[in-house]
């Protein structure tokens, strides 16, 4: 069952330059393994070395953050569409 | 193409910033940059290649650090401007911030939180309206060439899926 991930301008260079791309998983953790097996480059801008997800990056699951629903193990279904979405941030001149 | 990448921001869109600046003082503001950028490279590359990146509107977005030195963009507004980006047929281009009671620099904290190269990170001081543009390159951020122009050369011949059919391309 392929489900479509959309895939944020910063890292569409780890995707062939495709903007959405599909992968294969009954949850979000599942989907986010495949899209990684499939795009080898873009595991290190998700995950670091011991394979926790980067706090950087956000999931979001149709509307809704996954952090607010059941985070990894979120069933996702062929009708849903899954969004990486980068943090951005910073502070002022000190 | 131009030697050098250039950010082109429309007027009205820098009074917008700064706008929304001088509303949040003393915190700092946040948002996301929408627009296009020309020509299409690939990101691996765009370090070494001369684009232009042509912004078009603002999307203001909530300071979850709510702080006079520090932002962090809502990501749910963040998500919610790359919605409205696509469905313009444009992108999420970069973000802006401000610094309160700065020059528009980018500082150690910009330089240490800037992830994106292919990202642009604007910058505005709401006390003087100085405004630059940066963009990480070698694992530091340079400064881009900002040049700003009325909103009527803001033609960048790109359709917006938003537009009605029946309306005559620009």
């Amino acid at each position: 069952m392929a489900t479509k991930i959309l895939i944020p301008t910063p890292l569409r260079g780890y995707t062939d330059q495709l903007d959405e791309v599909e992968a294969e998983g009954a949850t979000v953790g599942e989907l986010l393994s495949d899209l990684t097996t499939r795009y080898a480059d873009l595991r290190k801008h998700l995950y670091a070395e011991d394979g926790t997800r980067r706090n950087f990056v956000n999931i979001y699951l149709n509307d809704d953050d996954i952090r607010y629903l059941e985070k990894d193990q979120t069933p996702v279904t062929a009708d849903d569409t899954l969004s990486i979405i980068p943090s951005v941030a910073g502070g002022a001149w000190s | 193409m131009t030697p050098h990448a250039q950010v082109v921001l429309p007027a009205a869109v820098l009074g917008e910033l700064l706008a929304h600046a001088r509303r949040a003082v003393p915190n700092e503001c946040c948002g996301l940059l929408i627009g296009v950028t020309s020509p299409t490279v690939a990101l691996s590359s765009i370090d070494e290649r001369a684009v232009d990146i042509q912004i078009e509107s603002s999307a203001p977005a909530r300071n979850l650090r709510l702080s006079p030195t520090r932002y962090l963009i809502d990501p749910a507004d963040h998500f919610a401007a790359i919605r409205t980006a696509r469905a313009r047929g444009r992108t999420v281009v970069g973000g802006y911030h401000s610094h309160p009671s700065g020059p528009p620099d980018a500082s150690t904290t910009d330089h240490r939180d800037a992830s994106d190269a292919a990202f642009i990170y604007l910058i505005v001081s709401p006390g003087t309206g100085a405004v630059k543009a940066w963009r990480l390159a070698a694992g530091r951020l340079g400064e881009l060439t900002i040049r700003i122009v009325p909103d009527r050369e803001c033609q960048t011949g790109v359709p917006d899926a938003s537009d009605s059919p029946t309306r005559p391309a620009p």
